[in-house]
């Protein structure tokens, strides 16, 4: 049996007075590449966020690799890396400035430090562009900064909101091949995206949010044989009922004539 | 904040044909004025001192107070009548002209709005006339704010008309538009001429311009006195009016087209000021005290905080342009110091410039931490969010390495050489010493003004109003602090050694307090950010 390095129990959490998780639980193993999917506003990027020890549970317990949040915060960011959705940077310093930074905030060795932002400068094709500041940078070198800059640490547990907007065809492919490189060496990942077919090529396991709670979790070959559906996308459409093309599509394009 | 004039919506057919005369689009310029008006509402444009209600307020209310005693005295020294407007009205001027030259600059230079609303059809001209809307609102504060009082004190000079006190606002409002527009035609002629590249550092240049003419103005006018121009003048009255008003035509036509190329295609030169200055200092620069700091000061999160710190303290725009204006005042007053002569040994009990140098190194300092708070790119602090909050503590100290080697040690070391040829190694080594522990006690309590992580507020302009109490303050507590180190310190070389010993330790354990201090501050700071739903998380537009 896998290691949990992710257990989330009856979890349930507030902005102001609008509940948006209900008492949701499930578990993450090392190794893992799990998808988290969801309408927009289900709930995800606060599950992430949570787990990232960036906002506290309202009720209920989270565990990251055995430690409880939000009690052991520290030692758990130490642990984790994290790419949040469209994130705003401090635009004035370069692509290599930025990854000192959070490696340096992240107490990684000088020499393991450069030699690492050498490495994923490289991989991602920026080490010609690390001297430009991040305001000339375009999106998808962003991106590709911000994924980098949550490697540096080499943590144990990554999570990734929305990874690939940006990213070009062989940048997408790459992520793709890294990620499942990093869940091969150990590293578990969770995943959350809108972009299906992805999720359906590398996730070993999804977990479906919906209005705050998980209304579906397996591999993806059991979430399909339970609904009857023949792909991701469809098992996503009959679980959250947006099945069929949406009434307001045509609505707006008769508003428009 | 609601601008005075907006709230009167019946008012504005009656700006229609101003506006369209401007060349202005009506409709969209009324819909951009709401739309920053509503912005301005929900705290999004705090960095810009017309749409701060409390801000401007503050500003208005520190200018009154400052301007009714000035009135007062020259009240009592009784005056004629039309120096006592020029003055007030050279004065009107050059404070507004301050504050509008920097605010102009923000809005123009800083399009962060601009880049949201360039693809839309609006015309440059509307856009730049909406965006600069707030530029009359703090005409219409600080004009009331600066003369209301000047103006009834009138009454009391000497030949004084009934009417005195309307013709003193009447002028002090024509003086506040034409110095407004002065501001606006500026940036049309810099936004014409100078290379989009330059523009953002044009501008911060452009700041300074009211501070130097009050260092130089002085100097400016013996040197033109000096010249033989009252000789070449001719003596025909009527030559005279006609240079007169040529020279005023030169005037409006400069102010014309200034304001011609600012509303011509503003909108298309956003994504180039954008990204302005973009390689400017951006080069390989590694830190060259950053193995010291990572070796003394705490590691590689003391590192971070120095370099991040040095980086952003040299590029981020709201930092910049609120410091450069400032380091002038330091930097003048050392060297005007310096330039009646080589300073005298303090040792000899003779009173000498050198004993400012401490002080205006603490100075300096001390608007370094207070404007370190704000920066442009405050929304990328989520990044620290996420570390470990335990690194804090060594970016904190990593923060206070930066200012202690470069605010402190080095531009002592770079006179002790000098300072020694001139008094002799001993004396030249002991004021050193003296004056780092002294400037180090400074910097110990002016890292408590920083409360948040460098570089992660919004720029909040409620800052600009305290800037002259401050100013004052401060020059009140230096020139206290220099009349204690001269008549009670400098009196012996052991009593400086002594209070060299003192000042050190103390400054040693009030810096260790600070750091605690600031670090914790750092994290209840970041603990709000993580409790505002999704806020830091939007994506600047680029």
């Amino acid at each position: 049996m896998t290691e949990t390095i992710v257990e989330f129990r009856k979890v349930a959490f507030s902005y102001d007075y609008t509940e948006v998780l209900h008492e949701i639980s499930f578990t993450l193993g090392r190794g893992e590449i799990v998808g988290l999917l969801g309408p927009n506003g289900a709930g995800k990027s606060t599950t992430i966020k949570i787990i990232a020890g960036i906002l506290a549970a309202g009720s209920g317990s989270v565990f990251v690799a055995g430690l409880p949040l939000p009690e052991r915060t520290v030692d758990v960011k130490q642990r984790i890396g994290y790419v949040p959705e469209a994130a705003a940077l401090f635009e004035s310093l370069t692509g290599q400035e930025f990854l000192e930074l959070m490696g340096r905030l992240h107490d990684v060795p000088e020499e393991t430090l450069q030699t690492r932002i050498r490495d994923i400068l490289a991989t991602f094709e920026l080490t010609g562009d690390r001297q430009g500041r991040l305001d000339t940078y375009s999106k998808g070198m962003r991106q590709k900064i911000l994924i980098g800059a949550a490697l540096l640490h080499n943590p144990e547990l990554i999570l990734l909101d929305e990874p690939l907007s940006g990213l070009d065809v062989s940048a997408a492919i790459m992520i793709k091949d890294l990620l499942a490189a990093l869940a091969a060496d150990g590293k578990t990942i969770l995943y959350s995206s809108h972009v299906l077919d992805v999720v359906e090529k590398i996730c070993d396991r999804a977990l479906i949010i919906h209005k705050g709670r998980l209304i579906a979790e397996g591999t993806v070959d059991d979430l399909k044989s339970s609904t009857g559906q023949s792909t991701l996308e469809d098992v996503f459409r009959s679980l959250t009922g947006s099945a069929g093309t949406n009434p307001g599509v045509s609505t707006i394009v008769a508003s428009l004539r | 904040m609601k601008l005075p004039f907006v709230n009167l919506t019946s008012l504005r057919p009656k700006a229609t044909p101003l506006l369209v005369a401007c060349g202005i689009d009506v409709k969209r310029f009324w819909l951009l004025v709401d739309l920053f008006n509503q912005i301005s509402e929900r705290g999004e444009m705090m960095d810009q001192l017309g749409r701060n209600g409390v801000a401007l307020r503050g500003a208005a209310i520190v200018y009154f107070v400052f301007s009714a005693l000035i009135g007062l005295m020259f009240a009592m020294v009784p005056l004629p009548v039309m120096a006592y407007l020029g003055i007030f009205m050279a004065f009107t001027a050059f404070l507004l002209v301050s504050v509008l030259i920097s605010e102009a600059g923000n809005s123009l230079l800083n399009p962060a709005e601009a880049m949201v609303l360039a693809h839309q059809p609006i015309n440059g001209a509307t856009y730049a006339a909406a965006k600069l809307s707030h530029l009359l609102s703090i005409v219409l504060y600080l004009v009331p704010g600066i003369n209301a009082i000047p103006a009834l004190l009138g009454l009391m000079l000497k030949n004084s008309p009934w009417y005195y006190p309307f013709l003193h606002l009447a002028c002090a409002f024509a003086v506040g538009l034409v110095s407004a527009l002065f501001c606006c035609a500026l940036f049309g002629w810099m936004l014409r001429f100078v290379p989009v590249k330059r523009l953002k550092a044009a501008g911060q240049l452009a700041g300074t311009v009211p501070l130097m003419f009050m260092m130089f103005g002085r100097n400016a006018g013996k040197l033109f006195s000096r010249l033989p121009l009252a000789a070449s003048m001719p003596n025909n009255r009527a030559i005279l009016w006609g240079l007169g008003i040529a020279l005023t035509a030169a005037g409006v036509a400069a102010v014309v087209f200034g304001m011609r190329s600012l509303t011509a295609d503003y909108l298309i030169r956003v994504a180039g000021m954008t990204r302005g200055g973009a390689h400017a200092g951006s080069h390989t620069r590694k830190p060259k005290l950053g193995a010291i700091v990572r070796r003394f000061f705490g590691g590689q999160p003391a590192l971070a905080g120095f370099a991040f710190v040095s980086r952003m303290m040299l590029r981020d725009w709201q930092f910049r342009r609120q410091m450069i204006p400032l380091l002038m005042f330091p930097l003048i007053s050392l060297g005007s110091a310096f330039s009646s002569g080589w300073p005298a040994d303090p040792f000899l009990r003779k009173f000498t410039p050198i004993h400012v140098m401490p002080h205006a190194l603490g100075f300096l300092l001390l608007f370094v931490c207070t404007l370190m708070r704000f920066g442009n790119d405050y929304k990328g602090a989520w990044v620290f969010v996420s570390i470990p909050s335990r690194a804090l503590n060594g970016f904190a100290r990593g923060i206070h390495a930066l200012l202690w080697l470069d605010g402190i040690l080095i531009p002592n070391l770079i006179a002790l050489p000098l300072l020694a040829w001139r008094w002799g190694i001993w004396h030249g080594a002991l004021f050193i010493l003296y004056s780092i522990a002294a400037t180090s006690v400074y910097l110990a309590l002016e890292l408590r003004l920083i409360e948040n992580v460098p570089f992660s507020k919004q720029m909040d302009t409620s800052i600009q109003s305290l800037t002259l109490p401050l100013l004052l303050g401060s020059g009140i507590v230096a020139g206290i602090a220099v009349a204690v180190q001269y008549f009670l310190i400098f009196r012996s070389p052991v009593v400086v050694a002594v209070s060299t010993v003192v000042l050190g330790i103390a400054a040693w354990f009030g810096t260790k307090a600070t750091l605690g201090t600031l670090a914790v501050a750092m994290r209840y700071h970041l603990g709000l950010l993580s409790a505002e739903n999704g806020t830091i998380y939007r994506e600047i537009p680029v």
